[in-house]
This record gives structure tokens, sequence and C-alpha cells, in this order.
């Protein structure tokens, strides 16, 4: 606490000893709430606002931008030092407390100075409420000043910015536009607005109007303090990198996974033409006829009619995500193989490797499953959308997991042959309801029965009914994923067993031998 | 004894009495093929060894399983320090650039940001390919990419470096560049061994071992 004191204190004093600050702090709201406050509340009144608050509202309004643009200057300019005494072993809590002190203290001045203008210049009803208002104003400001301050580093912009937020605020809140306009409820300081002229919004909740604006003041004098806190940590910046651990190793594996990905031009070109053709084809060549399909509604199996050229593509469109996905995991699994083994000799860990291409994976089935659903949303109408997503997702990941495996264990050739087989048997033969009323006893062993099912249900009834399809497919999930990671960690482990396990040199081994060059 | 000569004396990498048969074919038709049996091979610090044999000697499979990518039948390894590997064939990225490789093993061998820049650096100026920097490694020269293929083994500093065929493919100023490289990590008291089938320039190695009939014999 005797720190913050000090500090604040000292920054104060700071302040203080430039004069030209002093003055234009008291200066600026005398003369904006003396001067400005009878013409904007007329303007107030052409735009549909309430007229006779803007008076009230200006003591705010200028003690909100006086404090915020004194709230960022003292942050910008400080930025150096304050480094220096983070640095020199000041928590940055304690800091971060001195600044947004100093910048409270400031507040008061600047709301003192409207404040005691507006006192003298008209009658207020309430003139505790109206103070209480207006440090609430400079206060939200505060904050906004300090994030600009952490955030923007050259003066002019940071400037402009908060201009910007104050501009917005003032003429999108309640006191020169409507308070019922629903985006004008955004502003930062509408319902302090509201509160400080004694008109109830209406739309302020449990809270009320004052409970939102305090929740509004608390939340940026919170989010800035994190942020100045992040800004001030000391060296931020010109401090060497730390080593990477693990969470850097899984991004930066994930990050180079996905950028190899994005240029397979061909991989591109396959994701987009397959379902196009494949899905739109099925609308075209199908017979303009009914069949019947079992399914589920309401827990009950029940066999409907339905008509073919509208069904069919729903039921086409898996084959095409679990084509495509498997393809994807098995090319993940198969050009990665012998570079991940050199990575993990390199010393990343394995499982932060594995991770990263599980996450590349899943961009490839959320991109495989939009590319498909894209062309099937025009020509199927799904009965409940947001399950057949999720169906078609849980449909991609099994099959892409599948993919992996095969990428790991066989060959380019024989991958692929697998990859496009083993798809068309399960969904287009086994599964599918255009061959059968419901698949076979034995469908149930094959990976996309469960997503399948779910498809089916989510495609064609208005009740999801398929929890057990869904517990099937996850399962297929969790055994998929478990022996990709077992066969990655075969793959890339170490064969050597009675070697003594070698690492790569850490820092504290790498200061102990001369570098070379040097 | 003082603490440099005692590190001089223990070697960084001990191989002992390393096996290996292959079999192949099917019972009882199964052959068995013993491609090394009972290698020693020493490395201490600051050396330079060659490796030698003819084709089928079992060079390779002797690097895999110093590296780790093979269990032997027989025998123990002790290694003493960090191990880098350039494989033979380039193990690389294809649709990824140099500077990303870089990245990437900087990461994997857990250097800082500042580190792997110093290293890679160093390295382009001395296999002179910073001209590739930003070109795909798919894109990229047999000769450029066998560059990055020895750079990405050096990145780390290893204390102890395995280098298989380094130098297939590199031009003559390349090759000079290459011993130059080998020579400073030598002063800083690294050491390497290279595998080659046949060796030229002898008087740069320390000691040549020459691989025959599955035994490790030292030629001079």
């Amino acid at each position: 606490m005797t720190a913050v004191a000090v500090l604040t204190r000292r920054f104060l004093l700071e302040y203080a000893r430039n004069p030209v600050n002093l003055l234009v702090l008291v200066l600026v709201p005398v003369v904006f709430v003396w001067v400005a406050a009878e013409p904007m509340a007329d303007a107030a009144k052409l735009l549909g606002g309430t007229g006779t608050a803007v008076e009230t509202a200006t003591t705010g309004w200028a003690a909100a931008f006086l404090a915020a643009l004194a709230m960022y200057f003292q942050t910008r300019q400080a930025r150096s030092a304050d480094r220096r005494l983070a640095i020199a072993g000041l928590p940055a809590t304690v800091l971060v407390v001195a600044r947004m002190s100093t910048g409270l203290l400031v507040a008061v001045l600047v709301s003192g100075a409207a404040l005691v203008t507006l006192f003298l210049r008209a009658d207020v009803d309430d003139p505790w409420r109206v103070a209480a208002g207006a440090l609430i104003f400079a206060a939200i400001y505060v904050g906004i000043g300090a994030a600009v301050g952490a955030i923007v580093r050259d003066p002019v912009n940071g400037a402009v910015v908060i201009l910007l937020i104050w501009i917005l605020d003032v003429f999108f809140g309640p006191a020169l536009s409507s308070p019922d306009q629903e985006i004008n409820r955004w502003m930062p300081t509408h319902f302090v607005t509201l509160w400080m002229v004694e008109l109830p919004s209406g739309h302020a909740g449990g809270l009320g109007d004052l409970g939102i604006g305090l929740a509004w003041t608390g939340a940026a004098l919170l989010g800035s303090s994190l942020l100045l806190a992040r800004a001030t940590r000391a060296g931020r910046g010109s401090r060497p990198s730390r080593r990477p651990g693990w969470g850097r190793q899984l991004g930066t594996s994930f990050r180079m996974g996905m950028r190899e990905y994005r240029r397979n031009p061909a991989l591109w070109t396959l994701l987009v033409t397959v379902p196009l053709i494949f899905i739109w084809l099925s609308k075209l060549i199908t017979n303009e006829q009914y069949a019947v399909m079992r399914v589920i509604e309401n827990g009950r199996e029940i066999d409907e009619r339905f008509w073919l050229p509208d069904a069919h593509a729903g039921t086409m469109a898996p084959i095409a995500i679990a084509a495509l996905a498997t393809v994807a995991g098995l090319f993940i699994a198969l050009n990665n193989r012998n570079g991940d083994r050199r990575l993990v000799q390199a010393g990343i860990h394995r499982s932060a490797l594995l991770i990263g291409r599980f996450g590349q994976v899943g961009v490839a089935v959320l991109v495989t499953v939009a590319a498909s659903l894209a062309i099937t949303v025009i020509i199927f109408p799904a009965r409940q959308w947001g399950a057949y997503i999720g169906a078609a997702v849980l449909l991609g990941v099994v099959y892409a997991l599948l993919g992996m495996c095969l990428g790991f264990l066989l060959g380019r050739v024989s991958g692929v042959l697998v990859a496009f087989v083993v798809p068309f048997l399960d969904l287009g033969i086994t599964q599918s309801p255009m061959l059968r009323i419901e698949p076979p006893e034995l469908a149930v062993l094959l990976p996309g029965y469960g997503p399948f099912r779910m498809l089916i249900d989510a495609g064609l009834t208005d009740e999801f009914d398929e929890v057990r399809g869904l517990l099937i497919g996850s399962g297929w999930v969790v055994v998929l994923a478990l022996v990709v990671g077992l066969v990655f960690a075969t793959r890339t482990g170490p064969a050597r067993r009675r070697a003594r396990r070698a690492r790569h040199l850490r820092a504290a081994e790498r200061h102990e031998q001369p570098a070379l060059g040097t | 004894m003082s603490l440099d000569n005692a590190s001089a004396v223990v070697p960084v990498l001990e191989a002992r009495g390393i096996s290996k048969t292959y079999r192949q074919g099917v019972w009882p038709f199964r052959k068995r093929n013993q491609v090394l049996d009972g290698v020693d091979l020493t490395l201490h610090r600051g050396e330079i060894i060659g490796l030698v044999g003819e084709n089928g000697s079992g060079k390779s499979t002797l690097m895999q399983i110093l590296v780790g990518e093979l269990a032997a039948d027989a025998g123990s390894i002790d290694l003493r320090g960090s191990l880098g590997y350039c494989p033979q064939g380039p193990i690389v990225f294809d649709r990824l650039t140099c500077d990303e490789h870089f990245e990437l093993y900087g990461v994997a061998y857990e250097l800082t940001r500042e580190e792997r820049v110093r290293e890679q650096q160093r390295l382009y100026d001395d296999l002179d390919f910073k001209r590739y920097a930003d070109t795909r490694v798919d894109r990229l020269s047999g000769g450029t990419l066998a560059k990055l293929n020895l750079a990405l083994a050096l990145l780390a500093d290893p204390a102890v470096l395995l280098l298989d065929e380094p130098y297939a493919g590199f031009d003559w100023d390349t090759y000079l560049r290459f011993w130059d490289l080998v020579g400073r990590r030598r002063e800083a008291g690294r050491s390497v061994l290279v595998i080659s089938h046949f060796i030229a320039d002898e008087q740069r190695f320390d000691r040549v071992v020459e691989l025959h009939d599955g035994k490790a014999t030292e030629k001079r």
C-alpha cells in the first residue's frame, strides 16, 4: 500500500510540474460546460434527443474526454520509465494500481472543474447525483484512456482513437439521440447518462441504470489494468524470447503444418470439385420417385416415404465427406511421417507434435464438411440443420482418424485405394437407405454407422433421436485417436533400448561449451 | 587428472558390441543376413571420424542404430551430450520454406528465437544459401536441399554430429565450405562422425574406421 501511495504521489507531482497540463485540465471542462452546453442542448432537440438533459450531461462528457486523454498521455509517456521500474523489481500490480490511482485522481480534478462550472451556470435539482454521474463518466474514460495507452503507441493515433470513441459515445448517447435505439445501448456511458439526468431507461434489467453504469466502470478499469500490466511487464518486446516449451512446440507444429497444407493447390481443387460433382450429380441422376426409409421419430421406428430427388443428396453428402476426410487424414499422416520422426529426434515433444497434427486434421475435416455442405444446403432441405452439421463433422473426424491410421501403416498407393474403398463400402453400400430399408445388423460394426444414423435422423426427421448413433460415433473417435497415438508413438519413438537417452543441449549445457565461431 | 583431460578421455559416444541381423523371407525359407557383428566404436570430444565401407557393409544400419531409429540385436550405446543427425536423403517438409524449417526445428530443439536466428544466419552464411531463405523446399536444387538437410542437423550446435553421406550433391566450393565448418566444430570441441562409401581426403579425419564383414577396424 505504501508503495502505491508513494508512486501515486510522485506520478501526480510529475504531472503537476507541467503547468500547461493543469491549465488544460481545468480550463477545458470549464469552457466546454460554460460555452457549449446550450448550443448542444438545442442540437439535441433537433436530433431527437432529450435536450434538457444535455446541459447536465456536458459535465460528464467534459470530464470523460479530459480524463481519458490525461490517462492516455500519462501511460504513453511513462511506458519506458515504468518498464525500467518493473525491471528494477517493482511488481506490475503495484505499478498499475499507482497509475490507475493517478488517473482517477486527475479524473476527480477535471470532474470537479466541470461540476463547479455547471453549478455556477445553472440550477441543478440533485447535485449529488450529477456529481456521482460525472465521476462515473470520468472513471469509465480513465479505463478507456489506459487501454488505448497500453495498445496504441503513436500519440496522434492514440488521441484520434480516444476522440472517435468519445464522439460516438456522445452523439449516439441518450442525450443527443433517441435512448430507445438498440445500438445506442452499447455506448459506454449510455446508462450512466440516463441515471445522471433521472430518465430511467426501462431496459436496464435487474441491475438498473446505475448498476450497469458501475459495471461499465468496473470492466473498463479492470480490463485496462490488465492491458497496462501486460504492456509494462519488464522488458516486454525487447526481452529475449523464452525457450520454447510444450505449448509453443504444439503451436508451431500446428502452424507449420497448416502452412504446408495450405500450399497444396491440388488438395483445394479436390475439396471443391469432388463435393460439387458428386453431390450435385446425385441430385441430377435421381429418379423421380418415392422411397421408403426406416427412421426414428419420437423414439419410435417408423417407415416413412420420401421423395428421392429431395432426399438423395442428403445421403450422398456423407460419402463425399468421409472420402475426403479419409484422404486428408491419410496424406497428413503419410506426408509427415518421416519428417515427424526427424523432429522427434531433434527433441520436439511427441505429444505436442501429435496434437498439432490432430489440429491440422481437425481443420481439414471442417473445411471438408464446409465444402460438402455448401453444395448440400442448396439441394437438400435437412429438417435439423444443427444436428446434421454436427453429425457430418463427427463422420469426418471418424474417417479422418481412420485415414491417419492408414497413412501411418500403408504406403501411398495402397493407402489411397483403401481410403476410397472403405467409405464407399461402408456408407455407399452397407449403410445406404437407398438399397435397403435399414442397414444390416453387422453394419453397426463399421465406422460410419453411428454418424450416418445421426445424419439420416437429422436430415429426414424433426426430432433428434439418435443418441445411440452419437455414442457409437464418439466411441470410434476415442478408439481411433488412441490407435493413432499408439502408432505415432511407435513410429517416432526411439528403437534403442539399452542406450542412454540423449537430449539436445539445453541452455545450461550450451553455456558450458564454447560456441562455434567465437 | 584435470577436468579438461578427463573430458577428453571419456568418449562422448561409445558403442559396444553392436550386432544386427536382418531376416528376409518367411519360414522355412527365411534367410538371415548379419550386417553388424559386435561393432565397437568410440568418438571423443573434438574428434572427426570417417566411417567407410562397401555398399551393403552396414554403415547406414550402424548410423540408424546410433541415432536410435533402429534397435540393435545386441550391444549398448552411451551418449554424453546432445546428438545431431543428418540423414542421407533429405527428410524435410516439401512445401515449407528454408526459413520455416529453421523456425520449426528451432522450436523442436528448444532454442530461443534469438539463438535460432543467430545460428540460422551463421549456417546460411557458412553454407551460402541465404538467397533461398524464402524458397519452398520442393523448389530447391538437390545441392541446396542437401545444404538445408545438413544445416538442420547443425542448428542446435550438438556435441556429437552424425552425418550420413553429407556432401553428396555438393559442388566443390560447398564441399570446401563444409570442411571449414567441420574444422570449426572440431576447434570448439564438438565431435563429428562422417559416413561415406569412399573417403577422398583422409587427412581431414582424425581416424577412419572401416566396416567389413560386420566388423569395424581402424584404418590408421
